[in-house]
């Protein structure tokens, strides 16, 4: 009777063991998933600000064409990122801020809203005949594919 | 009495092979356990030194600005505005000495590779690939020579 106890006890005792080890093992590696996750925000969020920027410094006069807008954006980005941009542009020559046009270029049908997403915000100025012709707000979405 | 002692004998053996296999279990499982946040703060490191030299090298165009006809310089970039790559800050930078750029780069220790690809082009190329140690990556996107680019930054433990 006395040696089936201690048997149990040592089965409960290695079954105790195991479970912390597990339990530790797991929120480690949850822990290391969470620090890469958060890296891969940082690095996305620069690309994000990148890509704005250097699509303000070198397409400003073609900005209103969906197609150089994708080719641009899809030859430098890397593969394993998605992307969606919206471009707004707003005119005042009327007084006041109309609305002229609404573009959204890119990855249009994936369902971002369950998805870890970086977004970046820009706001330049196009021009006609050295006037302000729009007001331009670029929204960039970026995830991981 | 006999056969009583002989079973606690067995007990004690039972017992302490027991103990030993658990020991060995949870001390191997702690090393594996350290190894692993430990090689993960040594990623932690070189990933941040990576972010670091990706702006330095994208946003900033060295100190003093023109390092690349100066005779000396404190550290290099590459960029003449931020994000828009400067071509004699470029070649400065691939005639530069590799191991004086660490310096110059704050990545003294670390061993690193970075390239300019253009429409899936490589346009620009210093430093060494190293396979099998431990390494971090960093892509940014920038303007060369008006057009857009990949910079990656790749550093070596």
């Amino acid at each position: 009777m006395s040696d089936c106890r201690g048997y149990a006890f040592a089965a409960e005792s290695f079954l105790a063991v195991l479970i912390f080890i597990m339990f530790f093992s797991i929120s480690t590696n949850f822990f290391l998933a969470e620090t890469e996750n958060i890296f891969s925000r940082v690095v996305m969020k620069r690309i994000a600000l990148d890509t704005l920027d250097v699509f303000d410094e070198i397409n400003n006069p073609n900005l209103v064409d969906a197609a150089i807008i994708t080719e641009m954006v899809d030859s430098v980005l890397p593969e394993r990122l998605s992307w969606r941009m919206q471009l707004t542009q707003q005119d005042l020559r009327a007084g006041d801020f109309v609305v002229a046009n609404v573009f959204l270029v890119g990855n249009t049908t994936t369902d971002i809203s369950a998805r870890d997403v970086v977004k970046a915000k820009r706001l330049f100025l196009t021009y006609d005949s050295g006037q302000v012709q729009f007001y331009n707000t670029a929204e960039l979405w970026l995830w991981l594919e | 009495m006999d056969k009583r002692a002989q079973l606690e004998g067995f007990d004690v053996i039972v017992g302490l092979f027991i103990f030993l296999l658990l020991f060995t279990f949870v001390s191997t499982t702690w090393q594996e356990i350290f190894n692993l946040t430990e090689r993960g703060r040594q990623l932690e490191r070189l990933k941040l030194k990576a972010v670091e030299l990706s702006d330095q090298l994208a946003l900033s165009p060295g100190m003093p600005g023109n390092w690349q006809i100066a005779s000396d310089y404190n550290k290099i970039g590459l960029s003449v505005k931020p994000r828009k790559i400067g071509l004699e800050k470029l070649n400065a930078m691939q005639n530069a000495d590799y191991n004086a750029l660490k310096t110059k780069m704050n990545i003294e220790g670390n061993d690193y590779w970075v390239r300019i690809t253009m429409q899936q082009q490589i346009v620009f190329e210093k430093g060494m690939q190293r396979e099998r140690s431990l390494s971090a990556k960093v892509e940014r996107i920038v303007s060369y020579q008006n057009n857009p680019a990949l910079l990656s930054v790749i550093i070596y433990e």
